[in-house]
């Protein structure tokens, strides 16, 4: 009880730490740890102005996180989690706007690029503090990406180690450590001064702003010994987290509280933000923010109707209950348009063989799958709008191509679209020489087509959209297996053993450069899911998104990269190897106390979350 | 007491009556299920999600349903159409099923007139198919899933049980340590264990199988304990002794002398044990393990039901699948505990 | 005595040793483990999951793996959860902590109300009170305790007046000891409803007869005779002789909620040992699978010796010894 006190009033007695060190000293031995006291530091010369009216600070934020972190430690986290959290204390160089999408500065207040498009200097804000009071400085930027590209060495001689590629083994294998290699060359890095750094791409990589700059700067006064020792990796692990918040130090809005596994983390406001109100007082208002870990999104969209938590994202087949508490717990629904979140169906298109000699998919069938006629036909014979009225109550869209229409930017509209039209199915399938039989469908050989999809158990609405399809397939006389696997073994099948025939899946998020979607589009790709990892194009239409995708990547011109993946778009929609289901919409609850709500359909609600305020509760 | 005695007095008793004709509506109307029901299993309509029960009222010199309109599809909200209803035919023509799975035929007990679309006797689920006929189907899965478990666990542990209790010495202690180390793992977790490894080597519709094998594999240990105690005792008598001493082979002495003072336990055990595999399917199935779309089972049915926006917007119908299991439980419990008191009031069931 | 219950808790360790092997090897049949999730993820490279996939011996097969974590449980060292990244042992405690409070909130609550009920029903035997609580009885024992946990929920749904899911509010940590009790109090109170009513049932059929015999006794018709007040002969020497032999039924019934708890725990979304196990099952969690069955597993044996014990403790006529 004492302990938690101490922590939570830290930044408000200055004296505080030292007096509890003394209590403690006396009192209960040598077990407990104090935190050091932070160092309120000036208000930094760079301080970023939030344009919102001022407010009352103190209020507490209530919220859920669908599930557990693993680690807070950037160079290890795996889960979107663990990105959410660790997104609360560490910043990038720049970030994007809320309402455009545009790059713009963060802890960079401004950058240039070479006119060969090589160079990017980043200038830093000045006067930034970590939340223990040490500067903010160039250093740390360097130190960051020392982590990702340090390399393994040999403790005698001192040269390199490298693996049997002849490629430099690394010290830290990090995400990023691979995610920042351009063609496999390094970027190079160098501080100019205090508050610059310049990197140096090896060849044009349109991309390297937003993921080079969006990457988390680390703080090296803390890291830097344990980058030295070896033991980077162990820092920031949920230990630290339970037993000394306080080594977590931030560079955002707030810092790390307290931590308890499966239940909850809690954050306080960062003494040392660098961001102002108009008035030039720190922000942020909250004074705590109680994140509650629950895995179930129902039992958290039901906590929000409740009147428990303060934001909440709803699922679009919750809106209609929750909804009706709109009043009695004094709270809004808000509709964000259409979601970044994908379903589609794709055909195995693998043509090869298992170690036996036996194809992954029978010869047969294989001729089906890979004639795009046949495809258009099951694109044309699913009831997209049936989905949407049925299973999501209206409150999902028709998704007709590889974008989501919430990318504005990058959406292409002019794709060739296949609505329900059992009639087209019908129609393509007699260009085929497939015929009907008793109301069955064959194939120019008399074969009956029947084929099997995968998807996952775990998925509700997954479910019963599998079910629509199996009906609009019994529609067109096609005898469809649903099988339901556990989401392990589906990937097993889809990423090593090959042996499926169809599968549907969902894909999440969706990040804001085409190139991210490389792994996905290129034919080279791990999750080029209808036939991953391809030593050369299959198809000539393959070959060419790989060309278009590769322009995309080297180009720094935002016209032409557009007009290059409308393009990919317009081959994705006419070849329809993923054949793209509904997309769910976007809903976002809130509670009315909040001010400063200025809901944007990409940022959500609390883009501007260190501006928002409330009557503080007692 | 042999069977036919048992079956004259189970049917003197007003609770063995009871409880034997419940079940044997369960029965009848899961293999008449497809003339029972009033739409196929897997006919969807996206129009009329969340249908409540339609209904039924007596006018006009017959049965009528009431007619339902779409008030508003954000909350899948029905509303009766005032004075408009349709007559229900009897016997009249539906969609085309096999009876008992070879007769094919498209007679129900319900229909309604083409045009007047459908009804939903206990209203429908989340893509509009019809609750009340995928119980019925539902109903050929749970129902039958426990007596074809029961017959292997039964077998086997008879043959286990019974060899193990006639040879005794050490195959019978190699045999009861097994026996003890199933019964002392938790059940459901060796359930869910089992469930992991095995379900990916088989196709989804075979998950039946699957899930047969695996109560059969963890009930057969306590129904073997149960029966190599009784062989014990049972091969202690002099006619026993009398068969072993002419030779004859240890199966034929197990099936000529032991079963048949067996059978009335074996009968009491079994419907005892019977709920145990309906459950263990149901939760299975419940917990998205067992049965898969779009086939049909109490327990995946319930595991509809689990969804938050039932809850709220009050689909109160979704949750008749568990009333059924309920039902049938309750069912083989009475009729177990009747048997019980007819054969041994002091028997030992496990 | 000593030597009885050291014994039995000898037999554990070839039960545990059966049992964690068999779990390891069916685990190793499934396909994929707790990386293929990651796997699937877009933009983790392939490298990084080589590399996690030989720190932490995936690459080896089952029985190295599973001598690795033999000799490490022998060291004391369950090992660390894959999916949450901490040692078993943190997370297996609180989830058994939460398990185990609700196993003994089910069993106080059926006891309460069953005991009294069974007494009841056997002073007023063959009475219409004997035959309603008979026949609820069969009905709360036949009744599934997912399907009544689902009841329930429907129920918190459309009345409000309960909370949701977990095992502690949303404020739990800023609340007072007092208030934090109440809070644990109101979340127990569903699963507990859910888990104890079906014993409520058996133990009340026990009770019934148990006391039935009780009184047909030859004390208590003598204390009768001695003039002892119907009130006095009863509850004096009938209950307390009823009551004895469900004290041997105590760490069985204990030991039933223990695995009956999976399901409800499930439903209700209560934080138990039984969600955890279930949970990391579906991941590949493997350790904590292990672990949780280890602990599923000694629970169930210390359960059954502790009504052993107590069965040998209230009548002396049983001797441990000559048990096997």
């Amino acid at each position: 009880m004492l302990r938690n006190k101490a922590d939570r009033h830290r930044w408000l007695f200055p004296f505080g730490a030292a007096f509890w060190a003394l209590v403690f000293s006396g009192c209960s031995g040598k077990e407990e740890i104090v935190p050091p006291e932070a160092v309120v530091a000036p208000i930094p010369e760079d301080a970023a102005v939030a344009d919102f009216s001022p407010g009352e600070y103190g209020a507490s934020l209530i919220e859920t996180i669908p599930g557990d972190i693993a680690t807070l430690n950037p160079l290890l986290n795996e889960s979107a989690n663990g990105s959410a959290v660790i997104g609360r204390f560490l910043n990038g160089l720049i970030t994007l706007h809320p309402e455009t999408g545009e790059i713009i500065p963060n802890l960079a207040k401004s950058w240039e690029i070479s006119e060969d498009n090589l160079v990017y200097t980043f200038h830093l804000r000045r006067g930034v503090h970590w939340s223990d009071g040490h500067p903010f400085t160039a250093e740390d930027v360097i130190f960051t990406w020392n982590c990702f590209f340090a390399k393994q060495r040999d403790p005698d001689t001192g040269k390199v180690l490298t693996d049997e590629n002849g490629s430099p083994k690394y010290r830290y294998v990090s995400r990023s450590t691979f995610g920042q290699l351009i063609n496999g060359q390094e970027p190079i890095f160098e501080k100019v001064d205090d508050y610059t750094v310049r990197f140096t791409t090896p060849e044009v990589y349109a991309p390297f702003l937003l993921f080079g700059g969006g990457e988390e700067i680390l703080p090296k006064h803390i890291l830097g010994s344990a980058f030295e020792d070896g033991s980077l990796m162990d820092q920031w692990s949920l230990q630290t987290a339970i037993n000394e918040p306080w080594k977590i130090v931030s560079l955002g809005m707030y810092v790390l509280e307290s931590y308890r596994p499966g239940e909850r983390i809690v954050f306080g406001p960062n003494p040392n933000y660098w961001k102002v109100n108009p008035d030039g007082e720190r922000l942020p208002y909250i004074k705590r923010v109680i994140t509650k870990i629950v895995p179930d999104y129902n039992s958290s969209n039901v906590a929000f109707a409740q009147g428990l938590t303060d934001f909440e994202s709803v699922t679009p087949d919750n809106v209609a209950w929750i909804r009706r508490g709109e009043e009695r717990y004094d709270y809004t629904v808000l509709d964000m348009g259409p979601s970044s979140r994908t379903n589609f169906i794709w055909f195995n298109l693998n043509p090869g063989s298992d170690a036996n000699g036996k194809p992954f998919v029978a010869p047969h069938k294989f001729a089906w799958f890979s004639d795009k006629r046949f495809r258009q036909a099951v694109s044309y014979g699913i009831d997209r709008e049936g989905i949407v009225r049925g299973v999501y109550f209206g409150r999902a869209e028709v998704l007709h191509g590889y974008v989501s229409p919430k990318r504005r930017f990058w959406y292409n509209d002019n794709i060739r679209k296949f609505p329900y039209k059992p009639e087209n199915a019908r129609a393509l399938f007699k260009e085929m020489g497939f015929q009907y039989i008793d109301e069955k469908l064959h194939d120019a050989e008399g074969r009956p087509v029947e084929f099997s999809i995968m998807t996952n158990a775990g998925n509700g609405l997954r479910v019963e959209m599998a079910t629509v399809f199996k009906e609009n397939m019994a529609d067109l006389g096609i005898e469809v297996e649903l099988q339901f696997l556990d989401f392990n073994t589906i990937i097993t099948k889809t990423s090593d053993s090959f042996d499926y025939e169809a599968c549907m899946l969902g894909l999440g998020g969706g990040a804001p450069d085409p190139f991210a979607g490389k792994d996905i589009l290129m034919s080279g790709g791990r999750l080029h899911q209808w036939y991953p990892s391809q030593p050369e194009p299959a198809t000539e239409w393959e070959g060419r998104i790989d060309e278009l995708m590769i322009e995309i990547g080297r180009n720094t011109d935002t016209q032409k990269r557009k007009a290059y993946f409308f393009e990919v778009q317009e081959i994705m929609a006419e070849q329809q190897p993923l054949i793209f289901l509904v997309s769910p919409k976007d809903y976002v609850g809130h509670k009315n106390r909040w001010q400063n709500l200025q809901p944007t359909l990409l940022g959500g609600v609390t883009w501007n979350e260190e501006s928002l305020w409330a009557e503080p509760e007692l | 007491m042999n069977l036919r005695q048992i079956f004259i007095e189970l049917f003197s008793r007003p609770l063995g009556i009871a409880s034997a004709s419940v079940l044997g509506l369960l029965y009848f109307s899961a293999i008449f299920a497809g003339f029972l029901a009033t739409q196929a299993t897997n006919e969807q309509d996206l129009e009329r999600t969340y249908h409540p029960p339609t209904k039924i009222f007596f006018k006009e010199g017959g049965l009528r349903v009431q007619a339902y309109q779409l008030v508003d599809p954000s909350t899948a909200a029905y509303e009766p159409v005032e004075g408009k209803s349709y007559p229900l035919q009897i016997f009249g023509r539906g969609f085309e099923y096999r009876l008992f799975g070879l007769i094919p035929t498209d007679r129900h007990l319900l229909t309604l007139a083409d045009e007047a679309g459908s009804f939903y006797l206990l209203g429908s689920d989340s893509t509009g198919r019809d609750v009340f006929s995928r119980l019925l189907y539902g109903a050929q899965v749970s129902l039958f899933i426990g007596l074809i478990g029961i017959t292997i666990t039964t077998t086997l542990g008879f043959l286990v049980g019974g060899l193990s209790g006639y040879f005794a010495g050490r195959t019978d202690f190699v045999v009861m340590r097994l026996v003890e180390f199933l019964m002392a793992i938790p059940g459901l977790y060796l359930l869910l264990s089992l469930r992991a490894a095995l379900a990916p080597y088989f196709e989804s519709d075979q998950m039946f199988f699957v899930i047969v094998i695996i109560l059969a594999f963890i009930g057969w240990a306590g129904t073997a304990r149960i029966l190599r105690g009784m062989t014990l005792s049972i091969r202690k008598h002099q006619y026993v002794a009398a068969a072993e001493s002419m030779g004859q082979h240890p199966l034929r002495i197990l099936q000529k002398h032991v079963l048949p003072n067996l059978v009335s336990y074996l009968l009491v055990a079994a419907t005892l044990s019977i709920p145990g595999y309906v459950l263990g399917e149901a939760a299975l199935s419940f917990l998205g393990l067992g049965i898969q779309e779009p086939a049909a089972s109490w327990g995946l049915m319930l595991s509809q039901a689990q969804d938050v926006k039932v809850f709220y917007l009050n689909f109160w119908w979704m949750l008749a699948p568990g009333f059924a299991i309920f039902v049938t439980v309750i069912a083989y419990n009475v009729l177990g505990d009747v048997l019980r008191d007819i054969v041994d009031p002091n028997m030992q069931t496990r | 005595m000593i030597s009885f219950v050291i014994r039995r808790l000898f037999t554990l360790l070839p039960l545990l040793f059966g049992i964690t092997m068999l779990v390891f090897v069916l685990m190793s049949l499934a396909p994929g483990d707790f990386l293929t999730p990651v796997r699937a993820q877009r933009d983790v490279p392939e490298e990084l999951i080589r590399s996690i996939e030989v720190e932490f011996g995936l690459d080896q097969p089952w029985y190295v793996q599973y001598w690795k974590w033999l000799t490490n449980v022998c060291q004391g060292n369950l090992g660390h959860s894959w999916v949450y990244k901490l040692p078993v042992t943190d997370l297996i405690g609180q989830r058994a902590l939460a398990t185990f409070l609700l196993s003994l909130s089910a069993l106080l609550f059926s006891w309460c109300i069953a005991i009294p009920l069974g007494v009841l029903a056997a002073i007023y035997k063959d009475s219409i009170f004997d035959r309603i609580s008979a026949a609820l009885a069969y009905a709360a024992l036949s009744i599934p305790e997912f399907f009544l946990a689902l009841l329930l929920v429907f129920f918190a749904a459309q009345t409000g007046w309960f909370p949701m899911g977990g095992a502690t509010s949303f404020g739990y940590e800023y609340m007072s000891l007092w208030g934090q009790i109440v809070d644990r109090a109101q979340h127990l109170l569903l699963p507990t409803l859910a888990l104890g009513i079906g014993s409520i049932a058996s133990i009340m059929r026990i009770m019934r007869a148990n006391f039935l015999d009780a009184m047909r006794a030859h004390y208590v018709q003598t204390a009768r005779a001695k003039g002892l007040s119907e009130f006095i002969s009863m509850f004096r020497h009938a209950l307390r002789n009823a009551i004895n032999p469900l004290l041997s039924a105590f760490g069985f019934a204990f030991s039933g909620l223990l695995s009956g708890a999976l399901m409800v725990e499930i439903v209700l979304q209560y934080p138990g040992l039984g969600q955890l196990m279930y949970q990391s099952i579906l991941r590949e969690d493997q350790f904590v699978v292990l672990a949780s069955v280890m602990l599923g597993c000694t629970m169930l044996v210390v359960g059954n010796l502790l009504s052993d014990i107590l069965l040998a403790w209230s009548d002396p006529r049983i001797r441990l010894e000559q048990k096997d």
